[in-house]
């Protein structure tokens, strides 16, 4: 049985240690005999870990030891994916759909495993697939054009009876870590510019010939820096984090609030609704 | 000079290692001679990493998992069972 790589394992290390949102700095200083310049070079794969490293980590970031094991195995191109770890994925990833419609696309069971879509993952996992699919625990099916995976009634009982599987960070996790990342960066900027439209506002109301052109044109940036503020607002505060054991779906109301990407481009801020499901 | 014999695991944690190290192999029918040779490693090294008194590498741990014909994850996670029922 050949073993993970050494460089797999580090990346499995430095996921985890970012999907909880704890910069190298920290952990080290958090992690009795470990010093930051030693984990980073640990990561880069430029050091091998040994097993108090690895113990004492595990320990700073609340996950077991075989965690961080497992999810080198994972990631790494030359191991096999176990069964249980792909039924897990695919169980999660109809789960966090937030809807009653089973079937998940292919490229979202991928992301469910932390994979990277490409020849790579898909010479690993379609096999794999097609070998649970002739043991009838996934079925394949088409709806309106798509390719979807679901778990059989059988798949599901196998997933119930299995060992728990420590799985790589959800997407939807990922998504909400990510979003109050760009936000802590972002939210002073962003309330500076409330100020200054707001400056551009007392310059407009002292000033008699100003024309309509310049009161269109505060508007539109007064709304936009508020609705920056109030998307950073929410992701920070008001979105809490979610678990693995039931779909994130935000209401009606916050929908768009949680796109930081969107915070650059839109002109009116209400945007495209988070992509919650997967088609 | 060789390291000074040490009898103390150096923690918890190795010493649950070790053990999950001598049930496998005591499961795989091997000596710790057979195993050490079958890594290979020196069977004192081997014999201190039973005892929890050796830290191993990363790549010593995948190494003892392949002559065991376990994966690395499931080695360290019955250590993890094993600190688990101790404590």
């Amino acid at each position: 049985m050949p073993g993970p790589s050494v460089a797999a394992f580090s990346a499995a290390m430095r996921a985890m240690r970012e999907e909880r949102g704890v910069s190298v700095a920290d952990a080290a200083a958090a992690t009795r005999g470990v010093s930051a310049t030693r984990l980073a070079a640990v990561e880069e794969g430029r050091r091998e870990p040994d097993f108090v490293l690895i113990m004492r980590l595990a320990r700073t970031l609340g996950v077991k030891s075989s965690e961080f094991v497992s999810r080198g195995e994972i990631l790494d191109p030359a191991m096999p994916l176990a069964d249980d770890v792909i039924l897990a994925a695919l169980g999660r990833a109809e789960l966090h759909k937030g809807d009653d419609r089973p079937g998940v696309l292919y490229v979202t069971l991928v992301e469910h495993l932390g994979l990277r879509k490409g020849s790579v993952t898909s010479r690993r996992l379609r096999p794999r697939l097609r070998e649970l699919v002739a043991a009838g625990d996934v079925e394949e099916f088409r709806r309106r054009g798509y390719g979807l995976l679901t778990l059989t009634h059988k798949g599901n009982r196998r997933l119930k009876d299995a060992e728990p599987v420590a799985l790589p960070e959800a997407p939807q996790h990922r998504r909400w870590r990510e979003a109050r990342a760009a936000a802590t960066e972002r939210i002073s900027g962003c309330r500076g510019d409330v100020r200054s439209a707001l400056e551009g506002a007392a310059a407009l109301l002292a000033d008699e010939d100003a024309t309509s052109d310049a009161w269109y044109a505060l508007a539109g940036q007064l709304e936009r820096a508020c609705r920056r503020v109030g998307s950073a607002t929410h992701c920070l505060r008001e979105w809490a984090e979610p678990g693995d054991a039931a779909a994130d779906v935000p209401s009606d109301e916050h929908r768009g609030r949680r796109n930081y990407r969107l915070w650059d481009h839109t002109a009116h801020g209400s945007g495209r609704p988070d992509d919650a499901g997967s088609e | 000079m060789p390291p000074r014999r040490q009898s103390t695991p150096r923690s918890a944690e190795h010493a649950a290692l070790g053990e999950a190290i001598r049930l496998a192999r005591v499961e795989r029918g091997l000596s710790q001679e057979a195993l050490a040779d079958a890594v290979p490693m020196h069977v004192t090294y081997l014999g201190g990493l039973e005892r929890g008194v050796r830290n191993p590498s990363y790549d010593g741990l995948v190494r003892l998992a392949r002559a065991l014909k376990v994966t690395p994850g499931a080695l360290v996670g019955r250590a993890d069972e094993l600190l688990k029922t101790q404590s």
